[in-house]
């Protein structure tokens, strides 16, 4: 309702512009009648004027009729616009300050992180006595500030230099949610909700309906919106891509990264711990994002801090990308093979130890270290050791056995299978199939000689294959199958297959950990694999393209608003994780760390710490030594520097049931309190009836007062 | 006595009407500065020393070129004015705005018992006529001192008229008075005015001279009446009309001076006296026209 009023009761007040009407009859029966000499001239008068006098009585009604309501409606308290309390009368206040990495952007005074709190600030003093106060983060950390809704007053604005910045992204459907558990413990049925944010482009979020249908469904909310900032112009690094492969100390690969260079010519550096290492220009590109390649020689093994950054703007928190690269040592391969029989000859059971020795030939340095276990002796202390594991032809595993490799690959374990025995059908259909969510309908394939298949790369881009020789691919291709398990490929990537079409290496994910099966074994009666000159090339590259995945412990690269978290290798019998006393996550901006936990997280000894606030390096130390390396980056939304109107926002929430009831325009100067009450029009009533009353004047000169 | 203190009202408090025209008479002679009664005859009186300011047409210039003195010569009064007293008892002459003050014909009662008072030690024959549409009672003209109180008798208990016919009355009147003389006319004059100038013109026709004292309330001048009035009219009771008068004051008050200004202008052109007089106007008003008007006659 555009018309309120600030005392609403006092309308009753307006049955006294009935006075007049009531005088106005009451007067007409009382009629003096009197003797007069002579009636002539009173007829000629009033036959001249009787007609405009009457018109002009009930003019003068309706006048005064007018101006008591007017002064009535004066009196009362008429505001235009504004948002009406509740029933109760009492106003509740939900503050959502946007604290997310685009509010770090710089105006004239501070940032917009700053602006939106001094608003906040000044917006809460405003309140009328009564109000009630609640504060909402959103950025990366989407929450209440107070624990309860507090009155309105200067504790309540104190708490707000609690408040910080993050790198976070702005998650509506977060605010949302978060929103609506505050409006149903809100004191009043009717909450309006104010935003304060730069209105930053954050498209519609999944699970923004939900979020929406809950919000409305908590209470009445109206919702204002009090947009900071503008749109600036700059650039920043959206991504950094690592190798996806383990790589190697002294091996050159590639560091790429998505950049935007809105305009001009811009410089972008790689940094290594601390040390520039390679630079690219970009041309200006608008608000096209461009991708960037960077060669790195691999530096020495270990943990390393990494960053891609460009010259500072006034949004600096995109102007620098961390990343943590980690360099192996050697990757932890756990081999893992059934029980040999008297046919395996000594290359043992669908060929484990031909594979062992590809992977640490002659058992000596290398990338890869490798431990054998038979599937029978499997311990989940096994796999939390391990970075990749590599089951060949393994014995059915028990019922325990198999959990806790599924949970080990859910949790970011890799997994290689390798199985081509054709009397383990039941163990494939029942077991290993369904635990990779392939079809459980294996078919053997046995083809002479003459029917040997020949393999086919699907995908020669595939970290596997990519860096091979022309004459490598080649080589490889002319190996020959001639048994074979036939799967279904279901919804997983086939890397690799044969001729007829059977997929020959199928890549494929389990919860977060990845696997790769082959469906056949390393008999030479089966294939020509191990014969082959590619056979090293092609398990190195393949273990540790697994190894260096999201199987990767250790280092994590992620964003911010998750939580610091990252699985540590702990080797069999080694207790120094269990026995710190402190295990110390802290990050590249503050001094002072702060209590990680160590936590089994899905089979694999896991580090988790705060979530994280601001982009940068968080790392995990027992004792003196760093087990751990996170690099948060910020939100890929928050590096677009599009803003959206308020028109925009009232829109999108205004389709989904959420109307945007107003909008505080900081340029148009209108206070607070009247974008809330709305604006007084009482001077306005009173002056209009001032006039009425005026018109009223001059129109009844010459008649009795209580002639009407 | 001051005029001040001579108002109607206070003279209505004395209720017999002798006594009221004396008083009235008496008072106002005290104060002039010089008698009324001297002056009109051609009978010498005395000498009397001249005073600066006085007018000089009746100084003796003969005693002058004899003395060098000038000195007046004092005539004692002899008249043989015959004066008619026309007095209207329509019912429009029974109207007071305000109930503290004297109706219409009341006042001229009182004024009129004044003048027949004053005319009458003037040695004046004096005779009244009342009417209202056609003559009620008529006192034969007499100098008699006991023709005071005959004309007093009438006026102190002036019948109550209906409507007016003032023209037709004026000419029967006229009719009937023969003599030339003084023709005081006590009316309101609430007719048409052709037709009371018609009535007029034949008293002037006649050789009379005419003062017509038009007694008008002051209400009916403003028409200062609040709030939404049913008038009903006092000769023709039944005929009413219902208004507010403070919305037609202004044209009410403009068209009663255009109507008084039609009378004042037909009564100058018959050199006709039109004394117009409010009952709340001190008595003295309308002796003082009188007074005027003998002056110039004689």
């Amino acid at each position: 309702m555009p018309l309120g009023f600030a005392n609403p009761a006092l309308l009753f007040g307006a049955l006294a512009s009935a006075l007049p009407v009531i005088i106005h009859f009451l007067s007409r029966r009382k009629v003096r009648r009197v003797a007069f000499s002579d009636l002539r001239f009173l007829e000629d008068v009033r036959s001249r004027q009787s007609r405009s006098l009457g018109l002009r009585r009930w003019l003068l009604l309706l006048l005064r009729v007018l101006a008591i309501l007017l002064i009535t409606l004066a009196v009362a308290g008429p505001r235009w616009g504004g948002l009406a309390t509740g029933g109760d009368g009492v106003r509740s206040l939900l503050f959502v300050v946007d604290t997310s990495a685009s509010m770090g952007t710089q105006l004239e005074q501070g940032t917009r992180f700053d602006a939106a709190v001094a608003a906040c600030g000044e917006m809460i003093g405003a309140l009328p006595d009564g109000s009630h106060v609640q504060v909402l983060t959103a950025g990366a950390v989407t929450g209440p500030v107070f624990g309860e809704w507090l009155p309105a007053g200067a504790g309540t604005r104190q708490g707000l230099t609690a408040l910080r910045q993050t790198d976070g992204a702005f998650d509506l459907a977060a605010v949302l949610t978060a929103a609506a558990r505050e409006v149903a413990r809100a004191p009043s049925a009717t909450v309006e909700l104010v935003l304060l944010s730069d209105l930053q482009q954050v498209g519609d979020p999944t699970g923004l309906d939900r979020a929406l249908a809950r919000l409305v469904g908590a209470g009445h909310v109206k919702v204002l919106v009090r947009p900071v900032g503008t749109a600036t112009v700059g650039g920043g690094v959206l991504d950094v891509r690592l190798p996806a492969r383990a790589v190697q100390q002294g091996e050159n690969v590639s560091v790429g990264a998505t950049v935007l260079a809105p305009e001009g010519e811009q410089v972008f550096v790689l940094e290594v711990d601390g040390r520039p290492v390679a630079e690219t220009v970009v041309q200006g590109t608008g608000q096209v994002p461009v991708d960037i390649d960077f060669p790195l020689a691999v530096p020495a093994a270990g943990l390393h801090r990494g960053r891609v950054r460009k010259g500072s703007d006034a949004f600096p928190a995109d102007d620098a990308r961390p990343f943590a690269l980690q360099v192996p040592d050697r990757i932890r391969v756990l081999l893992v093979h059934g029980a040999d029989r008297p046919v395996d000859g000594v290359a043992g059971r669908g060929r484990w130890r031909f594979l062992a020795q590809a992977l640490q030939p002659g058992g000596g340095p290398g990338l890869f270290r490798v431990t054998e276990v038979t599937s029978d002796a499997l311990t989940t202390g096994d796999l939390a050791a391990a970075q990749v594991v590599v089951c060949v032809e393994c014995d059915p595993l028990g019922r325990r056995a198999l959990g806790g490799l599924q949970s080990w690959l859910e949790g970011g374990g890799a997994a290689l299978f390798l199985t081509g025995d054709p009397s383990r059908q039941t163990w494939l259909a029942g077991s290993l199939l369904p635990l990779l969510g392939l079809p459980d309908t294996p078919v053997y394939r046995r083809e002479p000689a003459a029917n040997a298949q020949r393999p086919r790369i699907i995908d020669a881009a595939h970290p596997v294959f990519a860096g091979l020789e022309a004459d490598a691919l080649t080589t490889f291709e002319e190996v020959r199958w001639q048994r074979w398990w036939q799967l279904e490929e279901g919804t997983q990537r086939v890397l690799l297959d044969l001729t007829d079409g059977s997929p020959l290496l199928i890549e494929g994910a389990v919860g977060e950990g990845r696997f790769v099966l082959l469906p056949f074994d390393l008999d030479p009666a089966g294939n020509t694999l191990v014969t082959s000159p590619m056979a090293l090339p092609f398990f190195q590259r393949l273990t540790a393209w697994l190894a260096g995945g999201a199987g990767s412990t250790g280092a994590v690269n992620t964003q911010v608003g998750q939580r610091a978290q990252v699985a540590v290798l702990q080797d069999r019998g080694d207790t120094r994780l269990e026995q710190a006393s402190r295990l110390l996550v802290s990050d590249d901006r503050s001094d002072q760390g702060r209590t990680a936990d160590l936590v089994w997280y899905r089979g694999r000894p896991t580090l988790t710490g705060d979530i994280l606030a601001r982009a940068g390096f968080t790392t995990f130390t027992a004792g003196d030594d760093t087990v751990g390396l996170v690099a948060a980056g910020l939100p890929a939304a928050e590096s677009g520097l599009a803003l959206e109107s308020a028109a925009d926002w009232s829109s999108r929430l205004g389709a989904r049931g959420l109307p945007v009831a107003g909008l505080i325009d900081p340029t148009a100067g209108i206070p607070f309190d009247e974008v809330l009450s709305g604006r007084s029009l009482a001077s306005w009533f009173f002056a209009l009836a001032a006039l009425i009353l005026l018109l009223e004047l001059t129109l009844g000169r010459g008649l009795t007062p209580h002639s009407d | 006595m001051s005029e001040t203190l001579l108002t109607p009202e206070l003279i209505s408090r004395l209720g017999r009407l002798d006594m009221v025209a004396r008083l009235v008479v008496e008072g106002f002679l005290t104060g002039l500065h010089r008698s009324p009664y001297h002056g009109f005859s051609s009978e010498f009186a005395e000498y009397r020393q001249y005073i600066s300011g006085e007018p000089v047409a009746n100084i003796d210039w003969r005693v002058y070129a004899k003395c060098d003195r000038h000195y007046l010569k004092v005539f004692t009064e002899e008249t043989n004015l015959r004066a008619t007293v026309l007095m209207d008892c329509s019912a429009s002459m029974d109207f007071t705005g305000d109930p503290s003050r004297l109706t219409k014909k009341t006042y001229a009662a009182y004024l009129a018992s004044a003048l027949t008072y004053l005319l009458l030690r003037q040695n004046d024959a004096v005779g009244l006529v009342t009417f209202d549409q056609a003559p009620l009672s008529m006192v034969p003209a007499r100098s008699m001192r006991k023709q005071l109180f005959q004309v007093l008798k009438v006026l102190d208990d002036l019948p109550r008229g209906t409507a007016t016919d003032l023209g037709q009355v004026l000419h029967r009147v006229a009719e009937r008075i023969q003599r030339r003389g003084l023709v005081l006319l006590f009316s309101d004059l609430m007719d048409d005015p052709d037709t009371i100038m018609a009535g007029l013109k034949h008293f002037r026709h006649q050789g009379h001279e005419v003062i017509v004292f038009q007694v008008l309330d002051p209400r009916e001048i403003d028409l200062e009446f609040d709030g939404e009035v049913e008038f009903e009219a006092l000769e023709n009771p039944g005929q009413t009309v219902r208004l507010e008068p403070a919305h037609l004051r202004e044209g009410f008050q403009e068209r009663s001076a255009r109507w008084r200004d039609t009378l004042r202008r037909e009564c100058r052109g018959q050199l006709i006296d039109l004394v117009e007089i409010t009952t709340d106007t001190p008595f003295e008003t309308g002796l003082g026209a009188y007074l005027q008007k003998r002056r110039r006659m004689y």
